[in-house]
């Protein structure tokens, strides 16, 4: 039985500390090695503790050219962050440096633990050598993104751009881990309105392509289904490229959505006539899972956001059985 | 005499629309006393309104920024006023600073400002204009949490049952311990501990005026609750003069309603609302301040926190009364904010007595307090009593009866005239005996 290799736990690191001093001094702690990417709202590059040695990512705002302060997306992800970092299954915030720049405006580097690639680069890997993912290593990714969702939500969180970029993994350990909070949210109980623009198309859940405002953690559950599904055929399974196509191709593979399957789907603010299309088997559009597989993508697919899985009570799925053995809780 | 004097500009002012410090109020009441000028300031008031609703209804990004030049020229017209308005101010109010002179003075750095100005920077403007003002002013439809819960849609409920279900308890647990959680929590006792200039007093005309700069803004409860929080975290670590306090206020509300709205004021309007007695330099100089001490530590539960989940819970099986419960929680919550004393109890226990009094308002012959609602807040009524007296107190107005911003707020319709209601003078001592097992 596949089981997740566990490596020892570090010591708990010191909590975050907040460094006064300009963006320069910044600079002066850690040697920037190269430019790796771009999250919510700034640069990430791979960067070197000069102390240390320790290699680390290093994010940066960016600054607004009217001048705002602090852009809401950083406060909101390294609150979150402070609130989620001690889980395995959340990107470590590991450092935080705020200055100024030459022009006097606030500047912030994050620096956070260090992952050599990420869940869309792994996909797109096999894809080039047209190889599938092992069912053991899907499962075990499965597993972790699973158990890093239902210890964010736990703790009162969305995350609302869940998607395979933001996914970080170590390659050697098939560690993953969830990164880019900067759309994320503190919910309430019950749920209140939020901003309806949120989430890359893809992943995006229907409730939220209808328009709904209150919507909750059944969101980032949805792009769970569709990361799950990506990770088994290696392509995306609703790449849209508007809203309307984005909930054309669903319906289309899903089957349009009325009363009976989602109660209250017509009240929604863009609901209207769309054409009767009819569900289509997952088997048929994510060929290779076994009968516990799909089960649990049904599950997370659900049209009705109430009734889709939460991950916790995913993590007890029958699917991950063989997993669960080797998790020391 | 005075007062006579009052009445006729402070009808005016009615007319002319926003709110701000006491110093434009009264610019305003004078500028609308000279009858030549009196229609150019108020077409520019009148201006602003579709702005500042334009900018709370507004989704976030591009639609933002075509709304600015139009809240621009209503700064221009208000500097314009500042002459003779100034003069007519100085004549009626010995003790009152010319804004240019108390501008020079604030900007040495060894000068320390008279009481006067310092209080005038945090005094809200008068009742009476906010009153008129109130009735006047356009009123767009709330898109507060607070109109969330009015009207909910149907699609909420499925939400609110798989919240409940798997991750309300969770969650609830964790903001318990959050709440404790020292680099969180404010000190109960920085006044007399770390502060020198700065009083209880003080603190409360800040959130009263904060009250009011919410309402301006159309601000989501949430967004007033976390910026008390992180005016009582800074202040019971830095020792802050009085002149700062309300760029302490302002730029706590920058960083709550940044992290809280979607589609947060820009710092030019809290800069604004302070009559320019800030620049936004100073207002981005302290948002940073603030953050470096709170550490970025912004999600800490507030009383609104809990509040939402006990009404929520207890009144699942009346659907009907939950209006009233919303308002006049959200009522008695907010005062429990005016009293520095009551930052002796954790949020979780102000939401709770919040609960009993609210309970109490409504059914005075009913013991306000069952095992359903133990259960649920994790209190017993003889763990909530000093603070159901302190809210009580409030609530009778034995405290901060001069405050008037957040009793004038419920008194209005849309928040069915909640701070009208008679209140029962005495609690039943038998109300507080803890219940039979």
């Amino acid at each position: 039985m596949a089981t997740i290799q566990h490596q020892a736990k570090p010591a708990v690191a010191a909590a975050p500390s907040t460094t006064t001093g300009g963006g320069q001094r910044a600079m002066d702690l850690y040697e920037k090695l190269e430019k790796v990417g771009e999250g919510t709202y700034g640069k990430v590059y791979r960067a070197r503790e000069k102390a240390t040695g320790r290699i680390v990512a290093l994010k940066k705002t960016r600054l607004p050219e009217d001048d705002e302060g602090v852009p809401p997306t950083a406060m909101r992800e390294v609150s979150l962050l402070r609130m989620l970092s001690q889980d395995p299954h959340v990107v470590r915030l590991l450092d935080l440096k705020q200055g100024v720049n030459k022009e006097g405006q606030t500047i912030l580097y994050l620096v956070f633990e260090y992952m050599d690639t990420d869940l869309k680069k792994f996909i797109r890997g096999h894809r080039s050598n047209n190889e599938k993912i092992p069912a053991a290593t899907v499962k075990i990714l499965m597993y972790q993104l699973c158990k890093g969702v239902a210890f964010v939500h736990g703790r009162g969180v969305l995350h609302r751009d869940l998607k395979p970029h933001n996914l970080l993994m170590d390659r050697k350990t098939m560690a993953l881990k969830i990164a880019d909070l900067g759309l994320s949210r503190a919910i309430t109980v019950p749920v209140k309105k939020y901003t309806h623009e949120i989430l890359t198309l893809w992943y995006r859940a229907p409730e939220i392509l209808l328009g709904a405002t209150h919507y909750s953690t059944p969101v980032d559950i949805w792009s769970v289904g569709c990361i799950f599904a990506e990770l088994v055929t290696n392509q995306p399974l609703f790449p849209g490229d508007s809203e309307l196509q984005q909930l054309l191709h669903i319906f289309k593979l899903l089957g349009t959505p009325n009363e009976q399957v989602w109660p209250g789907v017509g009240k929604l603010p863009n609901w209207h006539e769309y054409p009767q299309w009819k569900p289509t088997k997952l088997s048929a559009l994510v060929p290779g899972l076994d009968a516990d597989g799909y089960d649990l993508l049904e599950k997370l697919l659900e049209y009705e956001p109430a009734k889709r899985i939460p991950a916790k009570k995913a993590l007890e799925h029958p699917y991950f059985k063989d997993v669960r053995k080797g998790d020391a809780h | 005499m005075a007062g006579k004097e009052n009445a006729a500009p402070v009808g005016a002012l009615g007319v002319a629309g926003p709110r701000l410090t006491r110093a434009a109020a009264k610019r305003a009441a004078a500028m609308a006393a000279e009858g030549p000028d009196d229609a150019k300031r108020r077409r520019v008031a009148l201006g602003e309104l579709p702005a500042l609703a334009n900018n709370a209804a507004l989704a976030p990004s591009r639609p933002v920024k075509p709304s600015k030049p139009a809240s621009r020229p209503a700064r221009p017209g208000a500097s314009e006023a500042c002459g003779p308005a100034a003069a007519a101010e100085a004549e009626r109010c010995a003790s009152f600073s010319p804004p240019r002179a108390a501008d020079a003075e604030s900007n040495s750095a060894s000068y320390s400002p008279p009481r006067t100005t310092a209080d005038t920077a945090f005094s809200a403007p008068p009742r009476a204009a906010d009153a008129e003002s109130n009735s006047a002013s356009y009123s767009p439809p709330l898109a507060t949490a607070d109109t969330a819960f009015s009207a909910p849609p149907r699609a909420v409920a499925p939400a609110d049952l798989q919240l409940s279900g798997s991750y309300a308890s969770d969650i609830y647990t964790y903001l318990r311990s959050l709440e404790v959680d020292p680099q969180r929590r404010s000190r109960s006792d920085y006044i007399e501990a770390v502060q020198a200039d700065v009083t209880a007093h003080m603190r409360s005309i800040l959130v009263d005026w904060l009250v009011e700069v919410a309402e301006e803004y159309k601000l989501v409860a949430d967004t007033l609750y976390l910026t008390i929080s992180y005016v009582d975290r800074f202040l019971s670590v830095n020792a802050l003069g009085r002149d700062k306090l309300q760029l302490l206020g302002v730029a706590s509300m920058l960083i709550a309603a940044k992290f809280e709205e979607i589609s947060p004021p820009h710092p030019e309007d809290f800069c604004y609302i302070t009559d320019n007695t800030y620049t936004k330099e100073e207002l981005l100089k302290m948002e940073s301040d603030i953050l470096k001490l709170l550490k970025f530590e912004l999600g800490n539960p507030t009383i609104k926190t809990f509040l939402r989940r006990f009404i929520r819970s207890a009144h699942e099986d009346k659907k009907g009364s939950i209006l009233l419960m919303e308002f006049l929680g959200s009522y008695l919550a907010e005062l429990s904010l005016l009293d520095y004393g009551c930052l002796r109890f954790l949020p979780s226990v102000v939401a709770a007595s919040v609960m009993f009094v609210a309970r109490l308002t409504i059914d005075p012959n009913t013991n306000p307090w069952n095992t359903k609602l133990q259960k649920m807040t994790g209190y017993k009524v003889s763990e909530l009593k000093d603070c159901i007296v302190a809210i009580h107190d409030l609530q009778l107005n034995r405290k901060c009866p001069s405050l008037t911003a957040i009793r004038d707020k419920y008194k209005q319709h849309k928040f069915k005239c909640v701070s009208l209601i008679l209140v029962p003078v005495v609690i039943p001592t038998s109300y507080f005996e803890d219940l039979a097992e």
